[in-house]
């Protein structure tokens, strides 16, 4: 799998902030990589870079294998976008933005052009004005400009921002539709972790201008630390019990009436020791540390692994 | 290069800005009939054809080199006032080509709208005359077309001086500031004084014109120049 964005100790600098700091990051071919981190962290910033919206300071960039001049414009003609908050011509209806957008790009696919309005739902208003448009319809069409060309590069700033539930899940559905049936590589940031969770293949974890991390969810997924979470009627003796019986075992009491154990592959062996000992369970359940977890711990870790 | 001017009329009114050029035309037109056909204690407002003639091209000049900071505003200011210009500048062609081709657009839509109306105006006055008496003697033709050379020169001169509101326009990026500038540059280089010996105006001496042309080319130039090498804010 070849790299499709290449990013090496690029850094840029503004008059009073150094808002990225070398920052190097690979995104694969294929692959949906996840933009994680904090307000302000220059996740917007590395987007545009890779745009040549933004010059870097330092640092190179490389897109599709060729590196990205000041001159640099071919390479767009393979990139669909979303920046920020997408803004329209809004006199002109959705469907000639739409036709104005293509015509730039030089695609004439009207068929194309119907099946994507449809795919984000906007079908029924394609002539309505867009200053008409609400901010999830905006969005809808920001989504659809984006892909209308079917580019070989997607590259979203918080795409799911101001959807609705229905909305968030059809777009979740429509990326890793495009992955998948057309081999699209997707470069997606979002504040919504659980999004990024259920869709990602590569996570980048940003903060203050930092790549703290890049790690694959495969990895993520398989050090994700599995516990057991129980609520009892009695944890002090139950925390007294496992003790006694299962000395190596590594658990922890989180509240008066919660417990968790950790690494435990057997958890009947837990369950039975307790209900032996007369320990009512009110309740358990198996549960894995999120992408949430992992993000906090990273960036509230204060990114020493780095 | 013609296809990018048609799609920047595409997002345009045209519809809107042909009832302006009509509107603006048939005002001043209207306007020059209406006075020069008044008698006032036995003085007519005009001695001469030439002196009406000029008067039209004053008119002309102040209402389409304001037009013309309108589009400036419309089609170069506007974009970048409501960021549709880094949508523009994600798509696979020169940012040199997309500017340079909105900048034609001002400078030729304001030297066509000026040259037509005056174009226009002496053809309009030529006709009125026949019908309301507003110089003494007749106007002919090859008066008319003895002033198109320099018809050409202030057109040209305007749409060039018409550029320098792009320069005050960016750096606020308001489309409000640009159109202002527009009114003030035009307004003041054509504004008469000396009432007595005859009309005159900033715009009477060529040297104006031209030097005020050449600053909002050059304005014109450097918005253009450095555009791929800067960041879009």
């Amino acid at each position: 799998m070849s790299d499709i964005i290449v990013l090496e100790g690029v850094t840029k600098q503004y008059r009073d902030a150094e808002v990225v700091s070398n920052v190097s990051m690979h995104v694969q071919e294929g692959e949906i990589y996840g933009f994680l981190g904090p307000n302000g962290a220059g996740k917007t910033t590395i987007m545009k870079m890779i745009l040549n919206l933004v010059k870097p300071t330092m640092g190179n960039i490389r897109v599709f294998q060729e590196p990205v001049l000041n001159q640099s414009v071919a390479y767009l003609r393979q990139i669909g976008s979303i920046i920020e908050t997408p803004v329209f011509y809004s006199r002109l209806s959705a469907w000639e933005n739409m036709k104005l957008h293509c015509a730039y790009m030089g695609y004439y696919d009207q068929k194309k052009m119907e099946e994507t309005l449809e795919m984000v739902g906007l079908s029924s208003c394609r002539d309505k004005v867009v200053s008409e448009f609400s901010l999830g319809m905006k969005q809808r069409l920001g989504i659809a400009r984006a892909i209308v060309t079917r580019p070989r590069l997607l590259i979203l700033d918080e795409p799911i921002n101001g959807l609705d539930p229905m909305g968030i899940r059809q777009i979740r559905e429509l990326l890793v539709s495009l992955r998948d049936n057309c081999g699209t590589t997707i470069l997606i940031s979002s504040h919504i972790i659980t999004e990024i969770e259920q869709i990602a293949d590569e996570i980048g974890v940003l903060d203050k201008g930092r790549l703290l991390r890049e790690v694959s969810m495969k990895e993520i997924r398989k050090d994700a630390v599995q516990y057991i979470e129980l609520e009892l009627d009695d944890v002090q003796k139950a925390a007294t019990v496992l003790d006694h019986r299962f000395p190596e075992l590594n658990f922890r009491v989180i509240s008066p009436s919660g417990l968790r154990v950790y690494g435990i592959e057997d958890q009947t062996l837990i369950t039975r020791a307790l209900v032996q000992e007369n320990i009512g369970i009110l309740n358990m359940s198996c549960k894995n540390d999120s992408l949430e977890d992992y993000f906090m711990d990273t960036v509230i870790g204060g990114g020493e692994h780095a | 290069m013609l296809k990018l001017m048609k799609l920047e009329f595409a997002k345009l009114k045209v519809s809107s800005i042909v009832r302006a050029f009509v509107i603006i035309a048939a005002s001043i037109l209207a306007f020059t009939i209406l006075t020069g056909s008044i008698i006032d204690e036995g003085e007519r407002m005009f001695d001469h054809a030439a002196q009406m003639l000029a008067f039209g091209e004053i008119l002309c000049r102040i209402s389409y080199g304001i037009f013309g900071g309108v589009m400036l505003g419309n089609v170069v200011i506007g974009e970048y006032k409501e960021g549709t210009i880094q949508n523009l500048f994600t798509y696979p062609i020169s940012r040199k080509k997309i500017m340079g081709c909105k900048l034609c657009i001002v400078f030729g839509f304001t030297f066509i709208t000026i040259l037509v109306s005056e174009i226009i105006f002496g053809m309009g006055m030529f006709l009125a005359n026949r019908w309301v008496t507003i110089v003494t003697e007749p106007i002919t033709l090859m008066q008319i077309m003895g002033r198109l050379p320099g018809a050409v020169f202030s057109a040209g001169a305007t749409a060039g001086l018409s550029m320098i509101p792009l320069y005050f326009g960016m750096r606020k990026k308001s489309v409000t500031a640009t159109i202002v500038a527009g009114v003030v540059i035009n307004s003041l280089v054509n504004s008469s004084f000396g009432g007595d010996q005859g009309q005159l105006s900033l715009f009477s001496f060529s040297l104006v014109p031209a030097a005020l042309c050449i600053l909002g080319l050059a304005i014109a130039y450097v918005s253009y120049r450095d555009i791929d090498k800067r960041d879009v804010i």
